[in-house]
This record gives structure tokens, C-alpha cells and sequence, in this order.
């Protein structure tokens, strides 16, 4: 909306100088045209005979001419002004000497028509006249060379001229205020919903403008846009609702033949009928089931909360409990002599409630314990510890093992784009991570995955020895 | 029926393999009375003739879904129900518990704990109140025996009467021996309460407790604390 009145009053703005400028140059270039043919020999205005005046007047004292005498001299003056003729007339009316004289012209007029063609024509002719003392000069142009216009203005309005020529300007100036604040805010109004529309876009909300006024073209495009993107949302939804869905459908699947193979190998490993090494074999294929249970649960958990389709359920509940039974459960599992677990809750968790998908996040931390013990075989001591940092709760998992593999970090850390994910073959940003890495990392994904659904923060630090959760 | 072994299972799963695989798990445990059905239909025909001890019920059948199964069987009757099912979904954990199933297992499953399953919920309804041999429990930690029943510590030299509270704490670390107790879990046990609050209180009654039946109670043998987290009772 700012944007917009910006543009609106840049354009009054810049519609003020365009006016200005335009009166400028006018001013400029009625000036320049003025002084120019006013001072230089332009045939705009046409002159008349006054430079004669002392010429024909002048022969009197030099010569003893009784009459007009058409010398050289006021021949090439006519000529040079454009006239075809002269004409003499005495004060009688009488033609008393002429020159190229056309044969329509009489030779006699009447003090009437001298009278009419000094204002008007001359039979059409455009002429000039100058009184001597050798008579009345009346010189011609050609037909329609010339337009004449007389005109008679009050003396008081000239004398208030200048004040009516303010008042206009005022006028003018006031009208184009008006107008231009007029037109730009019919231009304000009719892309005010255009701007909102592109705010909306932008913002990756559907829009639907109406498509009337002068922005309706534009309109209809921002609309075609927005439908264009929501085709795509849709589009994309649908792909990542399928692919969820496919995921569950596999993982479903494939639970009851798993179970069989779990049955099974669980009773071949108990049967009196095989020997040790046959019966450890079973157990090998029982264990590994096991562990194609926790993968197909983590892919499936791992997709649906990639794609939002894992309805977090937001319940209050103590951390610091949650914590000791997590630390508790997985001694309870009796890991082995080599491991040492060391809560550090601290005291002023005690009775401190938060907010938050109590299993997942205790499926974040049980991850990340599981994840020390499993990655370090000849043991490790483990640090499990509570905080209340930053209005949230911070949970650290740290071990003295070896530590998380510097391309799952990278992988972890750096937002992957969607065609750089994960493909599968343990190979991303051209990382190609130890074997047995492939579990650690779905489950350090889904423990990111789970932060990040809470709105929280994951980091990996201590060259990949700490594993740091904050949950607001 | 003298033990949960002579009740009589009735499992209705659509895949015949698996049924027999089921069965035969069953069988090696000691239950005598297996009968199994493929379908909703079959398990409808089957409750008009009898009526089995408990049912372990999938959700995915050929002809409906255990959910309506259920409810058709609700009908007729208030036999147990164990969901054992490959839809692994919170909805559709929480519709069947909903539906007032004692319990919901996700396949696979280790057969172990579907056994313990099973046999916890057929104690709970035919034989309620615990075991006889549980009642008559007497726990023994090297030279101190205790009577759950009559409350009582008994020395060679001497009988301790012990509080309620210590019997209860007793109790529930005895349930789970071998493995930690949490003091959250202690105090919800015992008090009913959250731990916060408890923290003296639990440590004092635990000091009495190891005053009672540990020989030398600054050296505990059996009532360990498991520091940060809660207490053990190693037998």
C-alpha cells in the first residue's frame, strides 16, 4: 500500500513539472518568436509604406515636380514589400498616377470606399496606404496574400489586463491541481487492488480481483497468475500426499510378512532341534528384522512429518519426568557395563510444564541416546541435560564416542534442496557416509524433523559430539 | 478354567499363514484352546456357537473391518479384545482403545510381548486381584524377609512394622524390579501426585525404608538410588 502512494505521488509530482515545463517552454517559445520577427525582416507581419514617407516627400525640395514621381528607388522599396502596385489618389478621390495598376480597379473612389478598403480590401487586394503631400499612396498585394483583422478593446479592460491575464493563469493552475489530483486518484483507486493483489501473491495466498476499470487487463492476469500458482500448490500437495500416502501403504504392507519372518526366526532361535550356530543365525535374522521394523517406522514418521501430514498433538506435560523415564527406560534396556548414562536435569525444570507433542519429542531424544549407544560398540559415556535457556527448554545429548560423521552434519545442517535429498544410495552432497550410517541418519533427520515441527531449534556441535535441541 | 491356559483364543486374521504361525506361538506357550477365523463372517458364525475367552483381532479383513467386527461382537458379548493389526496410525489406535479394546498391538511384533499381552489381560479379567501367588508374596532380600500382607519386616532378631508408604514404595519398585523407577513414577504410584514438591519427602521415606530392611542402610544392597532418575531394587 506504501508502494502504491509512493507511485501516486511521484505522479502528481512529476504531472506538476510536466506542467510547469510546458509553460516554460511556451513562455520560451513565444519570446523567441516574437523577438524574432519583430526585429528580423519576417513577412509575417506585412509593413506598410512608412519608410516612404520621407522618400516621396523628399523630391519636393529637390526637384520641382509638381505631382508623384515613381523613381527607381521607391520601385525596388515596393517591390522588396511584396507590392504588385500603387496607386496615387488626390483628395478628391481621383487616381492621379499608378503603377501595374490590375484593370478591375476604377479610377475614381469615393471617400466611402477609401474608407472601407483602408480597414478591408481593395477588391480583394490587401493594400497598404500613406498619406503625402503628393496624395494618398495606396499600394496592393496579391490576392489572399495577406489577412487582416481589425480589432477594438475597451480601455479599461486593457487597463485590467494584466490582472485577468493572473487571474487565468491562477485558474489554469488551480484546474490542473485539481484535475491531476483527480485522475490520480482514480488511478490510486483502481490499482489499490492490484497492489493488494500482488501483496497476496507474494505472501502465497490464492486472490481473485475484480476485473472492471482501467487496471482490468492487469487484473485478470494477476488472477490467472494466482490460479496458476494454486493449480501448482494443489499439484505439488497432491504429489506429496501421495507419496506419504505410498510410503504408509509400503510400511503397512510390509508389517505382516515381517511379523511372520519375526515369528519364525523367534522360534527356530528357540528350538532344541537346531544346533548353536543354527539358532544364532535365527537370532541374526530376528535382530535384523527388528531393525527393518524401526527403519520402515522411521521412513514412514520421516515422510510424514517432511510433508506436514503428522498432526503434532499439543499437550502440556513435564519435561524433567518425561527425561528421567526416557534415562530410565534405556538403562532398564541394559545396554552393557561400557555405557554410562548421566542425567543432568536441572533443578529448576522441577515442575516446569511445557507445551509440545510430548511422544515425538521423547522420540527425539530417545533417538539421539539410541544413536550414542549404537554408533559406539566398545561403550561410551553418555550426558543427557536439561535446561531452561531462552523461555524454552534445551536438551543436550553429548558422548565421548565417535561423534557424528562430518558429511551427515553438513547434510543435516545445510537446508538440502529438494532435488539434492536424499537418493537413497547414502550419497548426498557427494558424501558418501560410513556403513551403518544409513539408520543414524534417518533418525538424526526425524529428530530434526520433530524440532523443527515444534518450531524449535537443532544443532550439532562439538565436532558432532553434542547433539543440542531447543524446544520454545 | 483353572489358569489362563485353558481359555479358549480366538484369532480372526485374514492371512491363513499368519494364523497358523499365531497359533503355533500359542501352542509352545501352553494355551490348549486356539481357534482361529479368516474373515468377519466367519468370526460372526463362530459366536453363534461359542464364545471364546478373548479375541485377538486384526483390522484389515477381506469382508469388513475389525472396528464394525467389534462392535458386532459388543453386541453379544464382553469378551476381551486384543487389536493386533498392521495399521500402525494413532486414529486408528485410538478408535479401536476407543471402542473399548483392552489393547492395540502393531505389527511386527516381537512374539514374547504378545504373549505377556495376552496373558495380562486374561489374568486381569478372569482372575482379577492379582495371582494367589502374588498376594502371598514374600520378598526376601538376603537376611531381611518381608510379608506384603502383613506389612512386616522380619530379622532373625527382630519384626519391623513398616508404613503404609514404605509398603507402597516397596511395592512398586518390587513390580519392576530389576529395573529403575523413576521418582516421577514413585510419586504418582504412591502419592498420586507430581514429583515436583516430593523431592524431601520421597528421600526421607526411602531413608527409613533402607533403615527397615537394609542391613547397613548407608551401604544399601538392594534399594539402590540411580542418581537423577529414581530408585532400582536389585534382587
Amino acid at each position: 500500500m506504501r508502494d502504491l502512494l509512493k507511485i501516486y505521488g511521484r505522479y502528481i509530482g512529476i504531472t506538476w513539472v510536466i506542467a510547469v515545463f510546458l509553460i516554460a517552454v511556451n513562455l520560451g517559445g513565444l519570446l523567441a518568436f516574437g523577438a524574432y520577427h519583430l526585429a528580423g525582416d519576417s513577412n509575417m507581419f506585412p509593413r506598410g509604406l512608412r519608410e516612404l514617407e520621407g522618400i516621396v516627400d523628399g523630391e519636393v525640395s529637390g526637384k520641382p515636380a509638381e505631382g508623384f514621381v515613381m523613381t527607381a528607388e521607391i520601385k525596388e522599396y515596393l517591390e522588396s514589400r511584396d507590392f504588385i502596385f500603387l496607386l496615387v489618389l488626390d483628395d478628391k478621390g481621383d487616381v492621379v498616377y499608378s503603377w501595374n495598376k490590375p484593370p478591375e480597379l476604377k479610377g475614381h473612389y469615393t471617400l466611402g470606399e477609401v474608407a472601407g478598403f483602408t480597414r478591408w480590401y481593395l477588391e480583394d487586394y490587401p493594400v497598404k496606404l500613406l498619406r503625402t503631400q503628393k496624395g494618398l499612396l495606396v499600394a496592393g498585394r496579391p490576392k489572399n496574400s495577406v489577412w487582416k483583422y481589425s480589432m477594438e478593446v475597451s480601455v479599461g479592460f486593457m487597463n485590467d489586463s494584466l490582472a485577468y491575464v493572473g487571474i487565468f493563469v491562477v485558474m489554469n493552475l488551480v484546474t490542473v491541481f485539481l484535475v491531476v489530483i483527480f485522475l490520480g486518484y482514480r488511478y490510486y483507486k483502481s490499482l489499490k487492488p492490484l497492489s493488494e493483489g500482488i501483496c497476496a501473491l507474494s505472501e502465497n495466498r490464492k486472490i481473485h480481483l475484480g476485473e472492471r476499470g482501467t487496471a482490468s487487463s492487469l487484473a485478470a492476469q494477476l488472477n490467472r497468475a494466482s490460479d496458476i500458482l494454486e493449480a501448482q500448490r494443489n499439484a505439488l500437495e497432491k504429489r506429496d500426499t501421495a507419496r506419504t500416502e505410498w510410503i504408509s501403504g509400503v510400511s503397512h504392507d510390509i508389517r505382516t510378512p515381517l511379523s511372520m519372518i519375526m515369528g519364525y526366526a523367534d522360534e527356530l532361535e528357540k528350538s532344541g532341534n537346531l544346533s548353536v550356530q543354527e539358532r544364532e543365525k535365527a537370532a541374526v535374522i530376528r535382530g535384523q528384522s527388528l531393525k527393518i521394523r524401526q527403519l520402515i517406522e522411521d521412513l514412514n514418521l520421516a515422510s510424514k512429518l517432511e510433508y506436514h501430514m503428522q498432526p503434532l498433538r499439543i499437550s502440556l506435560f513435564y519435561p524433567a519426568s518425561l527425561l528421567r523415564q526416557l534415562a530410565a527406560e534405556i538403562i532398564n534396556q541394559e545396554p552393557g557395563e561400557q555405557y554410562e548414562l548421566i542425567p543432568d536435569i536441572g533443578p529448576e525444570l522441577e515442575g516446569y510444564q511445557m507445551e509440545g507433542d510430548e511422544r515425538l519429542i521423547m522420540r527425539a531424544v530417545g533417538n539421539l541416546l539410541n544413536n550414542s549407544i549404537r554408533h559406539n560398540p566398545s561403550g561410551c559415556r553418555i550426558c543427557l541435560s536439561a535446561r531452561q535457556k531462552d523461555g524454552g527448554l534445551r536438551i543436550s545429548v553429548k558422548d565421548d564416542g565417535c561423534g557424528i560423521g562430518d558429511g551427515i552434519i553438513r547434510y543435516l545442517t545445510e537446508e538440502p534442496s529438494r532435488e539434492k535429498e536424499d537418493t537413497g544410495k547414502g550419497e548426498v552432497y557427494g558424501e558418501t557416509f560410513r556403513e551403518g550410517e544409513g539408520p543414524h541418519i534417518m533418525g538424526l533427520r526425524i529428530v530434526k524433523q520433530i524440532v523443527l515441527a515444534h518450531k524449535g531449534v537443532f544443532r550439532i556441535q562439538e565436532k558432532g559430539h553434542e547433539v543440542c535441541l531447543w524446544f520454545p | 478354567m483353572k489358569n489362563i491356559f485353558e481359555s479358549v483364543l480366538l484369532l480372526v486374521d485374514d492371512n491363513r499363514e499368519f494364523l497358523k504361525m499365531v497359533k503355533g506361538i500359542l501352542e509352545r506357550e501352553g494355551f490348549l484352546f486356539i481357534d482361529c477365523a479368516g474373515s468377519a463372517g466367519e468370526a460372526e458364525e463362530y459366536f453363534r456357537k461359542r464364545e471364546p475367552e478373548i479375541v485377538i483381532l486384526d483390522i484389515n479383513l477381506p469382508d469388513g473391518d475389525g472396528f464394525s467386527l467389534m462392535q458386532k461382537i459388543r453386541t453379544v458379548s464382553e469378551v476381551p479384545v486384543l487389536f493386533l493389526s498392521a495399521r500402525d496410525e494413532d486414529c486408528d489406535r485410538l478408535l479401536g482403545l476407543g471402542l473399548g479394546a483392552d489393547d492395540y498391538m502393531v505389527k511386527p511384533f516381537l512374539p514374547r510381548e504378545l504373549i505377556l499381552r495376552i496373558s495380562a489381560i486374561l489374568k486381569r479379567t478372569y482372575f482379577p486381584k492379582g495371582s494367589p501367588a502374588l498376594r502371598e508374596e514374600v520378598l526376601i532380600l538376603g537376611a531381611c524377609r518381608v510379608d506384603f500382607k502383613s506389612g512386616v519386616a522380619g530379622w532373625a532378631d527382630r519384626e519391623i512394622s513398616l508404613t503404609a508408604k514404605e509398603l507402597s514404595i516397596l511395592r512398586k519398585l518390587w513390580e519392576n524390579r530389576g529395573n529403575i523407577v523413576t521418582f516421577d513414577q514413585l510419586c504418582q504410584a504412591v502419592w498420586e501426585d507430581n514429583y515436583f514438591g516430593y523431592e524431601n519427602t520421597i528421600m526421607v521415606h526411602i531413608r527409613r525404608l533402607r533403615e527397615k530392611i537394609e542391613e547397613n542402610p548407608s551401604k544399601p544392597q538392594f534399594l539402590l538410588t540411580v542418581r537423577g532418575l529414581g530408585y532400582k531394587l536389585k534382587v
